[in-house]
């Protein structure tokens, strides 16, 4: 891993497209700006963790365990077939 | 063909397979996924691995949980799914059950299952900057549904 400091409002560069910019510094918090091009996906890291824990808790199911789990009365969406 | 799943054997056609390129998270090493309809379980469906027979994951159209769900596809995702017409878009989402505990399901509407039904591609969206949450409880969602659909047959 490159490891480098920089102090806020000071920026560096990845590849040709992205920025990443120091904001601000408060405490332990660092805020951080990125310009990349509308193609990069960006997100943080925990988010996709919890993503993960979520889809294993999820597969856990079985076809008994939807037993029970109410959902909105089709019937009054009306015409409404979404999706 | 006929495929062994998680929750049967079931008749999937060539046509009916949907390829996740990049997996799902927490399944990254599987691609191949279809999506099951059960009579019990109706009108809940299945988004069933093709590879390992031990993966399915319980998914509902998430309309059917909040009324007025709604979110804007980032360009990336449109572009990892070649979307090219909104009309090819299918959207689920991932339901949690609690063990012994239905009414406490809840619903991933932070990280939607988003197919392009045209050429049957199969992504799990992250939201990121929307409203939305992991868990959303699906029995707080409806009585929320019900009032906005209450107010609207009023008008």
């Amino acid at each position: 891993m490159l490891v480098f400091s920089r102090k806020a409002g000071e920026s560096f560069i990845i590849g040709d497209e992205i920025e990443v910019v120091v904001l601000k510094i408060e405490g332990s918090e660092v805020k951080i700006g990125i310009s990349a091009p509308k193609h990069v996906k960006i997100y943080r890291t925990e988010i996709y963790k919890r993503i993960v824990e979520e889809n294993l808790k999820a597969s856990g199911a079985s076809v008994d365990s939807l037993k029970g789990v109410r959902l909105i009365d089709q019937d009054r969406r009306g015409s409404d077939t979404t999706p | 063909m006929l495929c062994e799943t998680k929750v049967g054997e079931v008749e999937v056609s060539e046509s009916k397979i949907l390829l996740f390129e990049k997996g799902i998270p927490g399944f990254e090493h599987l691609r191949k996924f279809t999506i099951v309809e059960l009579p019990e379980t109706k009108p809940f469906r299945w988004l069933v691995s093709l590879e390992d027979a031990n993966v399915a994951l319980p998914i509902v159209s998430p309309w059917l949980v909040r009324v007025d769900y709604s979110f804007e596809l980032s360009e990336a995702d449109r572009m990892e799914l070649k979307i090219e017409d909104p009309d090819e878009i299918e959207v689920w989402v991932v339901v949690t059950i609690p063990a012994g505990a239905p009414q406490e399901a809840t619903v991933n509407l932070f990280a939607p299952i988003v197919i392009n039904r045209k050429l049957n591609l199969g992504k799990q969206v992250l939201l990121e900057g929307s409203e939305y949450k992991l868990k959303h409880r699906i029995d707080e969602e409806i009585s929320r549904s019900n009032e906005i659909l209450k107010r609207t047959q009023k008008e």
